[in-house]
């Protein structure tokens, strides 16, 4: 929870900064230091991953009911909302495309 | 092609990880995670805040926290669902998906229990928090933020950013993060409440 609230106190700082500085929404500078952040993270996330030894060994036996739970649990999540969404909005903004995306 | 790449980069992590290749990061990973991410968050703030000046931003509706709810309800049931197919009980199974991506927490609360369960809630976890990151840059080309948002469990935070840095839609990061905190309180209870039953 501490996490979480850094994280909240964090982007309260950087909207409250975003909204009063001259700062543009779309900046070019920002997206690939975004991106380049993101590739640091998964790099360190992934080098953990195969750095532990319990989770490489795992992998076969419970390991395999944790992730087959994972994509079901991803699935009935993604479903549910859907499904939620669908009936207050309506089925005609089911499918959003980009339009949404954007 | 951004996936391409950080599916590449995730791989090559994993195998200097298998490898022992760049050891001297293994003390300090952990924190650097969390110190980029924190870096990350604050940069695609700063883009939130002037969208909203620039009268670009959204009002998050109380939807937010229904749609919260049914996340939570959407991994249950399929969890419940899955037990009849693997080898664990409908509460092994509820007490597993109750961790919704938040290893840190729900490894260690699972663990008291059932440490050979603890293992299933870790990969469970962990995958949780890493397919994100891929699956919901490809969802929000055809799909709305509520829907892809699901996906994430408690890890949207991660998986919002890795949205906003493929597709340029910031505001996931805000909707991202309601959505994570709302579920994030709830996971201490409801493994707690299964465990209980």
């Amino acid at each position: 929870m501490k996490i979480l609230l850094i994280y909240i106190i964090i982007m309260g700082a950087g909207i409250a900064l975003g909204y009063r500085s001259r700062f543009s929404s779309k900046s070019r500078s920002r997206d690939l230091f975004q991106k380049a952040c993101l590739l640091i993270i998964l790099f360190l996330l992934g080098h953990q991953l195969g750095a532990n030894e319990e989770v490489a060994n795992s992998m076969t036996s419970m390991g395999l009911t944790g992730l087959v739970l994972c994509l079901a649990a991803m699935a009935g999540s993604f479903l549910v909302v859907l499904l939620l969404r669908m009936a207050l909005e309506g089925r005609k903004s089911a499918r959003s495309g980009e339009e949404d995306a954007r | 092609m951004m996936i391409l790449i950080l599916l590449i980069v995730l791989i090559a992590g994993f195998a200097c990880g298998r490898l022992g290749l760049l050891g001297f990061l293994a003390p300090i990973e952990s924190d650097a995670v969390i110190y980029v991410l924190y870096a990350m968050v604050f940069a695609i703030s700063i883009g939130i805040g002037a969208q909203y000046r620039d009268g670009e931003g959204e009002r998050l509706s109380a939807k937010a926290l229904l749609y919260s709810i049914a996340t939570i309800a959407g991994s249950l049931l399929a969890a419940v669902l899955m037990s009849l197919l693997l080898p664990v009980s409908a509460k092994d199974a509820l007490i597993c998906a109750s961790g919704m991506g938040w290893y840190s927490l729900s490894t260690g609360l699972v663990y008291t229990y059932s440490p050979s369960l603890s293992v299933a809630t870790f990969v469970y976890c962990v995958s949780r928090e890493v397919l994100s990151i891929f699956i919901m840059p490809l969802l929000i080309k055809k799909f709305r933020r509520p829907e892809v948002v699901a996906v994430g469990g408690t890890a949207t935070i991660q998986s919002s950013v890795a949205c906003a840095a493929v597709t340029g839609d910031n505001t996931i990061v805000l909707y991202g993060l309601l959505v994570g905190t709302v579920i994030s309180m709830l996971v201490p209870v409801l493994i707690s409440f299964f465990i209980g039953i």
